[in-house]
């Protein structure tokens, strides 16, 4: 156990070291330069040069890179060259709207979700079962950002009851914070909700041949409650693996709403930072989003690990 | 029932396809003219109407189509030509490399494929083909892991162990009994994908890091539109990429549905 | 029983919507009167004015959380700011300025002589080229007392006292330490937060040493997507679209007893740039077939809506030289293949590449593209990123044939004597046209650069497509909206709300 533990422990450290020497130095062989970009249309190649120099991006790459890792190791992920302002710092609001948007829109797409897979799997010859299983192939067709923007014609202009776009921290009102999130949480909704009732359905027509169904049945169980029951429970595993899934794409993957919605999210903060070739910004959030995903991995395997006992052996995934 | 989704499916995946073939000999205008009237209304003679610059829609919609459909297959083709050898490297079970591959493929599947293209644009340009690429490489992953477990499945079968125990080569054993058994399998994750590449290149489209202005594809018309002066110009463009997404949905979950028996069974 | 449990659901959400729908009713809409909330499309990069020059900080900083020692009004005139008073020497070479004894700083602090010239001096060394040409005539800066500061120049300058009453002449609090988040001056806001990405948010300074700003907060919103912004104003959520980019939906905001329209100009010359190294382009014939070739007319209509005035030549109508030269080069493809034809050229194939991300400039392009077309010239459109290609590239390297940008400095004009500019345009008569203007007594000014203008038009220097128009939608009741954009900034200080 403790072999298999040290082993694993090394490969994820590897991996993000690795991670870190492919992050850096593909971000900084991009074209353009951060000093060229700020002054513009001021630029001269003495100009240039000067704000370069004063910013460090003189020095070789190298020494940059161990610069940055070694910053890293203290959990400072560098700090911007436009502004001078560390890269957590801009990261901690935007992270709060994307935080905010995704962790309310999963649980209630999973809630939406469960009903609908569950209509369409059960009745799923009857008209019911099978208009539900096909608005749930149109939702999902449709591109994200276009069922906002349906949204905000609705509810915004056409009936004014919400506001367009636009985000107010929680902290600042609680009303007006709900007020301009419903739109952005709903469309996410949507899309999700299709995507997972297309699972959950999947999963309760699985649940309709197995034995322990077909037995239950025999016994007399009536057909939803037994679908209930031994589905919901066979279900919620891969359910809540397809929720952690979607969860680690959403993150950046929100950005689509965010922009439909003018929210100043993680992924618009990536794109801001590339346009203006702030390279510590787009550095530090891949970093970031990188070693999260690899963390969730690793704390998976270390579950599956204690667990179950064979895997205690090494063997390659 | 089954049958019926089927055929919507490959009724809008023909129409697009069918769509993108003509406009390569045929469309009703030149679809990068700058016509007289702006936002001309829906009818003759522009049967969609024309765009912001005077363009004709339904032939930019069609040019469109070829857009689609090249994203489509590029990006599968990429991710399914990278991915599955690797899957299947990774499933035989080679000890060292086969960690390797698996670890690189943790990292690419790590970085969000928005990360991907938001750089392939910064360094080439934004443009389909770099937003393509991107779609295809963030999608090596599911390929490899897919091609992996079915591997898995496929080795542990007693003619495989035969096969290896009689000595033959295992690039043969790959060739010869892995893929042919796994690839029904990935003929369904090739339809998914598809349609996925679609959708995340109008998204993609939608942020600028696709198309570059002006360009028919369907995403870019999305974008470009006012939905305030001429509604229908977004909608056409929305409908017709629901339109193709839904069509390879459908084909891939028709021909899942007909390859496990399981389904069939309760059908 | 699941079904009914499944029915609860459906209630259970039905009432949460319903819950968060309750909420309209609920929050107060924010208090018009106290505050002003301003949509526009860039966000700066930095709020460091002295190494960007990026329009989008003068936008929100300039005269409002910044002043200058003399302002530029929406009429075009000079006015007295922190600068009660100035006085020009006999020479030109000496100007004086008498500082308004009542001026403050937010903080507290008087602005005086050892501010103004601390932060005179601070210009003269700015990493941005753009401050540093314009603030290079000066030699000297001498603090006479508290409330007075000389400024000797190297040779009479007409143009440096312009250059005053902008960017360049901002005059600093000397407790400023961080330039590039926490800008702090001496006009009637300063700044209260900056919500990267997101908003910049401006509060009344209370110590303004003359007529307070009239709202307690005003904030800059950023919407970068033109439908968002509409979408913004229609819903009541903001209460002046700062810059309509979307011409188009200007139908939107038709009715006059909500909102308020107004159509002016902008210092925005569209410009569609040749480089004057390349030898097809050294040709006059062929410039000026290029400019007969194209329908700027038309162009506008396409591509902005209609909105925008032709001009030209490199002056906006609201300088003090404009002259109306948009018909110099009439629409004529006939008269367009005759002077190719005269030049001898034939299949010239140009590259035209432009900035992917300005609004007008890939439309542009392609209506350029296609017209040049019809006279035989191939041009080929590229559309590159502003920052990571467009700047290194074009603007550099000078790897182009033609190019469309938009130049929105006042008096930009000037560039086109700078033969290391982009366009590479070396003409020593123009040069020296402009050299007297600058250099020459103050009542010469208008009528020289007058000529200057004409010769650039003449000499088909580049084709001004158009202005930029000063597109503003305001909810009705606010008034002292500058018609003309005359700077680049926003000036808030003048608008109040009626009700």
């Amino acid at each position: 156990m403790r072999s298999a533990l040290a082993r694993r422990l090394i490969v994820f450290f590897g991996t993000v070291l690795a991670a870190s020497v492919v992050i850096f130095f593909i971000i900084q062989a991009l074209p353009g330069d951060v000093a060229l970009t700020t002054l513009g249309m001021g630029a001269s190649p003495e100009a240039v040069e000067a704000l370069r120099e004063r910013w460090g991006l003189d020095r070789p790459l190298i020494v940059r890179y161990f610069e940055w890792l070694l910053g890293l190791f203290h959990g400072d992920l560098g700090t911007s060259y436009l502004t001078g302002e560390t890269v957590w710092s801009q990261i901690g609001p935007r992270l709060a709207v994307t935080g905010w948007l995704v962790g309310l829109s999963m649980p209630l797409s999973a809630l939406v979700a469960l009903p609908l897979g569950l209509v369409a799997a059960m009745l799923r010859r009857r008209l019911s079962g099978v208009l539900v299983n096909a608005l749930s192939h149109i939702g999902l067709a449709i591109p994200v950002f276009v069922v906002g923007t349906v949204l905000t014609i609705i509810f915004a202009v056409k009936l004014g009851w919400l506001p367009a776009n636009g985000y107010v921290p929680i902290g600042e009102s609680v009303g007006e914070w709900a007020r301009r999130l419903i739109l952005p949480v709903t469309t996410i909704v949507i899309v999700q909700g299709c995507f997972l009732a297309r699972y959950v359905r999947a999963g309760f027509i699985d649940v309709l041949t197995e034995d322990y169904y077909r037995t239950a049945r025999a016994v007399g169980w009536r057909r939803w409650r037994g679908l209930w029951r031994h589905g919901l429970r066979n279900m919620s595993t891969s359910l809540v693996t397809v929720l952690g899934l979607q969860l680690a794409a959403l993150l950046v993957g929100a950005i689509l709403v965010e922009q439909v919605f003018v929210l100043r999210g993680l992924g618009s903060l990536l794109i801001q930072a590339v346009k203006a070739q702030d390279l510590m910004i787009v550095q530090g959030v891949s970093m970031l989003l990188v070693f999260a995903v690899l963390t969730v991995n690793f704390l998976v395997d270390l579950a599956y690990l204690a667990i179950d006992p064979r895997l205690r052996k090494a063997v390659p995934r | 029932m089954k049958r019926f989704t089927v055929a919507v499916g490959l009724i809008c995946a023909g129409l697009v396809i069918l769509a993108g073939l003509v406009s390569l000999v045929w469309t009703p205008f030149d679809p990068a003219q700058i016509g007289e009237q702006r936002y001309a209304p829906l009818g003759w003679p522009h049967l969609l109407g024309t765009d912001h610059l005077g363009m004709d829609t339904a032939s930019r919609l069609m040019v469109g189509a070829q857009t689609t459909i090249f994203v489509g297959i590029i990006a599968v083709a990429l991710a399914a030509l990278i991915g599955v050898p690797f899957g299947i490297f990774v499933g035989m079970g080679h000890r060292i490399t086969g960690e390797i591959v698996a670890r690189a493929s943790d990292i690419l599947y790590a970085l969000p494929a928005l990360l991907l293209a938001i750089l392939l644009a910064a360094a080439r340009g934004a443009s389909v083909t770099t937003a393509t690429i991107a779609i295809g490489i963030a999608t090596i992953p599911v390929f490899q892991r897919m091609a992996r477990a079915a591997t898995l499945t496929v080795m542990s079968q007693d003619y495989i162990l035969a096969a290896c125990v009689s000595g033959t080569p295992k690039w043969l054993i790959a060739l010869r009994h892995v893929l042919p058994n796994i690839a029904p399998l990935l003929g369904v994750q090739a339809a998914a994908s598809f349609s996925m590449a679609i959708l995340a290149e109008a998204g993609l489209s939608y942020l600028g890091l696709s198309a570059p202005p002006t360009t028919p594809t369907w995403g870019r018309m999305l974008r470009d539109a006012n939905l305030y002066a001429a509604p229908a110009q977004a909608v056409i463009p929305g409908v017709a990429i629901a339109l193709a997404v839904l069509g390879f949905n459908l084909i891939g979950d028709g021909v899942r549905d007909y390859l496990d028996p399981r389904l069939r069974e309760v059908r | 029983m699941s079904v009914s449990r499944l029915g609860l659901a459906a209630v259970v959400f039905a009432a949460v919507s319903v819950l968060f729908a309750g909420c309209t009713t609920t929050v107060d809409p924010p208090e018009s009167s106290k505050s002003l909330t301003i949509g526009v499309t860039l966000e700066p990069p930095t709020l460091d004015l002295t190494t960007s020059d990026a329009a989008s900080i003068p936008q929100v900083l300039l005269y409002n959380v910044y002043e200058t020692l003399l302002k530029i009004d929406s009429d075009g005139q000079i006015r007295p700011l922190l600068a009660s008073a100035y006085q020009v020497s006999e020479d030109g070479l000496v100007y004086t300025f008498e500082l308004d004894p009542a001026a403050l700083f937010a903080s507290g602090t008087p602005v005086d002589g050892d501010a103004v010239a601390a932060s005179i001096n601070q210009m003269r060394e700015a990493p941005s080229q753009t401050w540093r040409s314009q603030m290079a005539v000066i030699a000297d800066v001498v603090v006479v007392d508290a409330q007075t500061v000389q400024v000797i120049l190297s040779q009479p300058s007409n143009f440096w006292l312009y250059s005053m009453t902008s960017t360049p002449g901002i005059i600093f609090d000397p407790a400023l330490t961080d330039l590039a988040t926490k800008p702090a001056g001496s006009g009637p806001y300063k700044l209260k937060d900056w919500v990267k990405g997101d908003q910049i948010i401006l509060e009344k300074n209370p110590n303004y040493w003359a007529t307070p700003g009239q709202f307690e907060t005003v904030t800059f919103r950023y919407i970068p997507d033109p439908n968002a912004m509409v979408a913004a104003m229609l819903s009541g959520d903001l209460d002046i679209v700062g810059e309509l980019t979307s011409p188009d939906s200007l139908p939107q905001f038709n009715d006059t007893a909500k909102y308020t329209v107004l159509r002016g100009t902008t210092n925005g010359e569209v410009v569609l740039g040749f480089n004057h190294n390349r030898p097809a382009l050294q040709d006059l014939l062929v410039r000026q077939a290029i400019c007969h070739a194209i329908d700027r007319q038309g162009l506008v209509d396409n591509v902005w809506g209609g909105q925008g005035e032709l001009i030209g030549s490199m002056v906006v109508p609201t300088d003090a030289y404009y002259e109306d030269l948009s018909m110099r080069y009439p629409y004529d493809p006939d008269k367009a293949r005759e002077l190719l034809a005269q030049a001898g050229v034939t299949n010239l194939k140009l590259a035209l590449r432009v900035p992917a991300d300005a609004p007008y400039a890939p439309p542009a392009a392609t209506y350029i593209a296609s017209q040049l077309a019809e006279v035989g010239i191939t041009a080929t459109v590229e559309e590159l990123d502003f920052g990571s290609r467009w700047l290194p590239e074009v603007f550099i390297d000078g790897d182009y044939d033609m190019t469309i940008v938009a130049h929105v400095e006042p008096r930009d004009i000037v560039n086109f004597a700078n033969p290391n500019y982009y366009w590479h345009y070396d003409n020593p008569a123009f040069q020296s046209l402009i050299q007297q203007a600058d250099a020459g007594p103050a009542d010469q000014f208008v009528p020289t650069m007058i000529q200057a203008a004409a010769l650039l038009a003449d000499d088909a220097a580049a084709d001004w497509l158009f202005v930029f128009p000063n597109l503003i939608v305001a909810r009705a009741g606010l008034s002292g909206i500058g018609q003309n954009a005359t700077t680049l900034s926003f000036d808030v200080t003048t608008i109040s709300a009626k009700g």
